[in-house]
């Protein structure tokens, strides 16, 4: 079966306030309205979000606030079971042959399975990497660290277990202040979560991140490698990537009209005769496929608007009855 | 490794390699004790029972501790090895007979081999095939985890010194295959080509065998420790493998090849079972274990014996004269009560995925069934594909709901054990490219009686297709094709031996794009834009025998004559005029019709032709008629009468017969001037003598005017001479003149004659036919002129033979069709038709005469929300 997309339609596709309402200044403070919720197994296909604002006299927001006027906040699960805002976070990924080679091994090695670089356990006997420091330019602010390996978390959960650790430094990058090492995953097993919020920020100018694992049992590995120089049996094969997700301010929090108006694909403003503009509309620029638990969010600053309308431009996907399981 | 590419129907399996020594170069601390060897020979070889005969144990149950029952200990040769059975396969095993067996520690044990090949130059390797022992008894644990592994060791790994790579430090010279849970088939390790001698196997992590204890371990000078019933210890048995050269190739035949992977009774069987009759002292191995195979204890006359009805001799053929009466195996399951089922975990062992269609089932006849079971049962059999994430593990028989999702329904088929004796096919809804599938037999009703089977087959497709899979997203780039044949590009009003080579897309919406078509090779070429590599080819004739025969039978009538007319109704007188046309040689058409000239009238006239046209020589001949005369004094003796002038002349009549020939061509003839005979008197010739009768003979002179002085000196000369004068003429065949006056020879004479004149003659025939008529009968057969004629031509190339494959002259085609088709992965969270294919209808493709690959370029990409 094949079902086609349709359009999101009726009161589903604007925002909502906390109450309900689609005016999301008739509320008090914070002033914020959500997407209602998706659900699984469909996919939100969003285009744009046409805004609908007014206000005694638009002009004077034009010029730059010091609080944004409007901001969206996305919710999107961008790592498995990490839900964080896209646009709101940079992603530095330590992976490849190159990183992994410049580090240390112990009882490990990094192999192309199934095209990728990854760390390879040798058994017996723990196995571990430690990257090489990377030094950035500036101190960055790391709000959410994921990393991926080469097996499912469908598997056995006791093929192994592991720990990552992640080493900062703060200050110029010629001046590097140790700080306290950051544990991103203690002794966990090959079925736990592999994603982590940090309960706050590690602001870091430098990183060095410290991996090791025992692995219990083998998995599918099926490469042609290198002859190696230690004698041992390959294990499980484990990291492929570690995320870094820097914090960084979203191109979608607008501290004017301005801003909003540069960003959207369409913007006018309507004034009665020869008065103030006193309504506007933009179709703001907003591509993203949300599902699941996945959301929009905008809030308002209060008192900068008398009304404000925010409404999905968007089709829904939604999957065929499944029937061949 | 990464798949770029899906190669349904190709090989790399080449000729088996010869293998000249073994020998053990390394092995774990572990094992320094342990036997650890390896043994060369046929698979039926009598040397390899007496290892088999150490990895079955006895049992804990019954009178005793039962033995395995002849046949048991046992590992024919699977019917689909790759490698017939009178060519020698290498055994290697090992049995850590004074150890116990402990998952833990499993990766500790490990032993390498070095493998040497006869050959005497570096043979270009493919890699190396093995299969593990279908038959060895097995735990199974509910997380996945099957501890003998049919005797394999969990991770593998060849290492080689290719010739080319000496010296290089980043040459790949290793191979590992590693996996949780091998199948009971053939394993291709494909690391190949390479080129070298001498292989490196290093086999680690041993599963746990249910070893018969060893009274005499050989390396050791300690007393064998005494074991306890039921104890695991590490080992593995390995009973045929083989180093296989690299040579492209194709498979294209109906039966696929399989291995079981795990086979379990749900709920499981309380007796009869590996589980329940031998028992290990860590009973985790044990708990939920439901082995499938029913191990059936009979009383013996000495030791009770115990008999296996075993999964794997469904998929790899039974072992011999393991049932009573010297029956061979099938697989019997214990007794199941309604909607008990038996799952069973397959994988197709081909070196390469084929495309599966569905499988076939067979049942053991009744006679051949416990006497306690009957085949009055049905079964419902629902087929799954297993297309899991990295990780995951098909035998986990408590899969979570995630991981059910990645389980793909390829077909459900109700039947009877009675309707399988002669076999039933369960057609999958669409071709499968999985490598694993499960199997789930679930009984129908309420009779508590066994699954039994002979024979379960995986059966490749017809078509070569590429469908969805559950844990990959794929994006199918294009379809490769790739015809082989020597004489392919012969003629191109075909391809091969002539078939239709078709690509059809599906898309989900049910409606099928039939990318492209073909019936010929030209339109393959055409269409496209496939290289053609041609052997530039001419005729040649190899052999000819010729012979001809020919009979006849029939009537002719002929008929002619000046009255006849044409009659026929299809005569058309403007084409074919009743009258002759005109001759030649006149304007003048004959007004003749249909009849033939020359008359059974005929005349010959022969005429020679002498002195009648000369008067000269008339003249002469009267002279010397007068010298007779004058010498005989008789003037009526004629020496020659002479012929009148005009006289004979052949002319008269015939005018009609010569057909209006003119005279001048008939009658025209040269002159013949006649022949003079002369005969002179050598010595007595006198000039006065020659002159004379020169003068007398060639002016004409009347001899009886020769003054009597001179002819008394010729008188003379001629008495003295003896010598003869004669002048004459003759009419006889030589037309001629003479005349001879004799007086004897009175001395030795000789005598020259000399002929003068020419010779003619004319002969002139005519036939003229007024009617004729001829009626023949022409019948028979006559080996004489029996004729047969044969030819027997043979193609050769003899021009530009240089396209070359494998060591033969073929013309190659090959070529690419764009697709660029997404597939989503059936186990993804939004989508997931399966009605969206790519199938290349290509049956009959593959003949004798042309071998034909198909694969496809791919990208695979696993799916990760799988969280």
């Amino acid at each position: 079966m094949i079902t086609d997309r349709f359009p999101l339609t009726g009161g589903a596709a604007y925002l909502v306030a906390p109450g309900g309402g689609i005016d999301l200044v008739a509320v008090a403070a914070p002033q914020v309205g959500a997407s209602s919720p998706i659900g699984e197994y469909r996919v939100l296909d969003i285009d744009s979000i046409d805004l609908m604002f007014e206000a005694a006299d638009l002009m004077p927001s034009f010029a730059r606030q010091a609080a944004p006027l409007i901001e969206v906040r996305t919710r999107k699960e961008l790592f498995p079971q990490l839900v964080t805002d896209p646009f709101a976070r940079r992603v530095h990924t330590i992976g490849g042959m190159d990183d992994f080679r410049r580090g240390a091994f112990v009882h490990c090695r990094a192999m192309d399975i199934d095209g990728k670089p990854t760390l390879v356990a040798e058994s017996p006997g723990p196995a571990s990497w430690t990257s090489p420091m990377f030094v950035f330019e500036n101190p960055m602010p790391i709000a959410d660290i994921a990393w991926e390996f080469a097996t499912s978390r469908l598997g056995p959960a006791n093929a192994f277990r592991y720990t990552v650790a992640l080493e900062i430094w703060n200050g110029a990058p010629d001046a590097l202040v140790a700080q306290p090492p950051v544990t991103i995953a203690n002794n966990l097993d090959a079925a736990a979560v592999r994603a982590l919020r940090l309960p706050q920020d590690a602001v870091a100018t430098a990183i060095r991140v410290k991996f090791s694992a025992t692995v219990a049992r083998e998995a599918l590995i099926v490469e042609r490698h290198l002859v190696e120089t230690t004698d041992g049996t390959l294990g499980v094969p484990l990291l492929q990537a570690l995320h870094l997700l820097e914090r960084r301010e979203s191109p979608l929090r607008f501290h004017s009209l301005h801003e909003l108006n540069v960003r959207s694909k369409e913007f006018a403003l309507y004034g009665a005769g020869d008065g103030a503009l006193t309504t506007g509309i933009a179709r703001l620029d907003f591509r993203a496929a949300l599902t699941g638990a996945d959301a929009i969010e905008i809030e308002i600053l209060p008192g900068a608007f008398r009304r404000f309308e925010a409404r999905l431009s968007a089709s829904i996907i939604e999957r065929a009855p499944v029937t061949h399981r | 490794m990464q798949k770029t590419a899906y190669y349904p129907i190709r090989t790399t399996v080449g000729a088996r390699l010869s293998i000249s020594s073994v020998k053990v170069v390394g092995r774990s601390k572990n094992l320094r004790n342990e036997e650890i060897s390896s043994l060369y020979a046929d698979p039926a070889a009598q040397a390899r029972q007496q290892v088999y005969r150490r990895y079955w144990p006895e049992l804990s149950v019954g009178r005793g501790q039962p033995v395995p029952a002849q046949g048991v200990a046992d590992s024919p040769l699977p019917f689909d090895a790759p490698f017939p059975a009178r060519q020698r396969a290498l055994m290697l095993y090992g049995l850590a007979t004074s150890a116990a067996f402990s998952s833990d520690r499993a990766e500790d044990y490990w032993v390498e081999y070095e493998i040497t090949l006869a050959a005497e130059n570096p043979p270009l390797i493919g890699g190396v095939v093995l299969a593990g022992c279908p038959y060895l008894p097995y735990f199974s644990t509910p997380a996945g985890n099957q501890i003998g592994n049919f005797g394999l060791p969990r991770e593998i790994r060849v290492s080689w010194a290719d010739a080319h790579d000496d010296g290089f430090l980043d040459a790949e010279q290793s191979f590992t295959q590693q996996m949780p849970n091998w199948h009971s088939g053939f394993h291709f390790l494909s690391f190949g080509p390479v080129r070298a001698r001498t292989l490196r196997l290093r086999l680690s992590t041993f599963p746990a065998m249910l070893a018969q204890p060893d009274q005499n371990p050989p390396n050791s000078n300690q007393p064998a420790p005494k074991r306890r019933e039921g104890t695991l210890v590490p080992g593995f048995l390995i009973p045929f493998l083989y180093v296989f050269e690299h040579r492209e190739s194709v498979v294209y035949r109906p039966q696929v090849s399989a291995g079981l992977c795990a086979a379990w009774q749900s709920p499981p069987a309380r007796a009869d079972t590996y589980a329940s009759a031998f028992p290990p002292p860590d009973q985790s191995y044990v708990s939920g274990s439901a082995p499938a195979d029913r191990v059936a204890v009979q009383a013996g006359l000495g030791q009770d014996q115990y008999r296996v009805y075993s999964a794997a001799s469904a998929i790899h053929g039974p072992r011999a004269q393991t049932m009573d009466g010297g029956g061979t195996e099938f697989f019997c399951s214990n007794p199941l009560a309604e909607d008990n089922t038996i799952t069973m975990v397959l994988a197709q062992t081909r070196q390469n995925e084929a495309c599966i269609a569905g499988l076939r089932l067979r049942a053991p006849k009744p006679a051949e069934m416990p006497p306690e079971f009957d085949a009055v049962r049905d079964f419902e059999l629902t087929v799954y594909e297993t297309d899991l994430p990295q990780g995951a593990e098909p035998l986990d028989r408590t899969p979570s709901v995630e991981q059910n999702a990645y389980r793909v329904r390829l077909g459900t088929l109700r039947f009877s054990l009675t309707q399988a004796i002669t076999g039933v096919n369960c057609r999958f809804l669409r071709a499968s490219n999985a490598r694993t599938f499960t199997l789930v037999f679930r009984a129908i009703g309420r009779k508590r009686t066994p699954l039994m089977l002979r024979a379960i087959e995986l059966v490749q497709s017809a078509q070569i297709s590429l469908a969805p899979k559950a844990s990959k997203r794929l994006v199918v780039h294009q379809l490769n094709f790739r015809l082989i044949g020597a004489d392919l590009a012969a003629e191109f009003d075909r391809i091969g031996s002539g078939t239709i080579f078709e690509v059809v897309r599906q898309s989900g919406t049910g409606r099928k794009d039939i990318l492209f078509h073909a019936e010929s090779l030209l339109e393959l070429v055409e269409k496209t834009g496939a290289k053609l590599y041609r052997n530039s080819r001419t005729w040649e004739v190899g052999e000819e025998t010729a012979r001809t025969e020919s009979r006849n039978r029939g009537w002719q009538r002929r008929e002619s004559g000046r009255e006849l007319r044409w009659s026929h109704r299809d005569h058309s007188p403007d084409l074919v005029p009743s009258a002759p046309s005109k001759p030649r040689w006149s304007d003048n058409p004959t007004n003749q019709t249909f009849r033939s000239f020359g008359n059974q009238e005929m005349r010959t006239h022969t005429e020679q032709l002498g002195y009648q046209n000369d008067s000269s020589v008339r003249t002469a001949l009267g002279r010397i008629n007068d010298l007779v005369a004058a010498a005989t004094g008789d003037d009526d003796d004629r020496f020659i009468t002479r012929s009148s002038s005009g006289a004979d002349r052949l002319f008269t009549g015939f005018s009609m017969a010569w057909h209006g020939l003119p005279d001048a061509r008939r009658d025209t003839i040269r002159t013949i001037r006649g022949t003079y005979n002369m005969n002179l008197p050598p010595h007595a010739l006198g000039v006065q003598y020659l002159r004379r009768l020169d003068k007398m003979l060639t002016n004409g002179t009347d001899p009886s005017a020769t003054p009597e002085v001179e002819f008394n000196r010729m008188l003379a000369a001629g008495i003295l001479s003896g010598a003869s004068f004669s002048v004459g003429a003759s009419v006889a065949f030589i037309a001629g003149v003479n005349a001879s006056l004799s007086f004897g020879q009175q001395l030795p004479a000789a005598s020259q004659i000399v002929q003068i004149g020419d010779t003619g003659t004319i002969q002139h025939q005519a036939t003229n036919a007024n009617y004729q008529y001829a009626q023949t009968l022409n019948e028979g057969f006559d080996d004489n002129t029996q004729v047969r004629r044969v030819l027997e031509r043979k193609r050769n190339r003899i021009a530009s033979p240089d396209i070359v494959w494998q060591g033969d002259y073929v013309d190659i085609v090959t070529g690419r069709i764009a697709l660029a088709l997404p597939m989503e992965a059936l186990g993804g969270r939004m989508h997931g038709s399966p009605d969206v294919s790519v199938v290349a209808r290509c049956i009959g493709l593959n003949s004798e005469c042309v071998q034909a690959d198909i694969w496809f370029d791919v990208s695979e990409e696993e799916v990760r929300d799988d969280y």
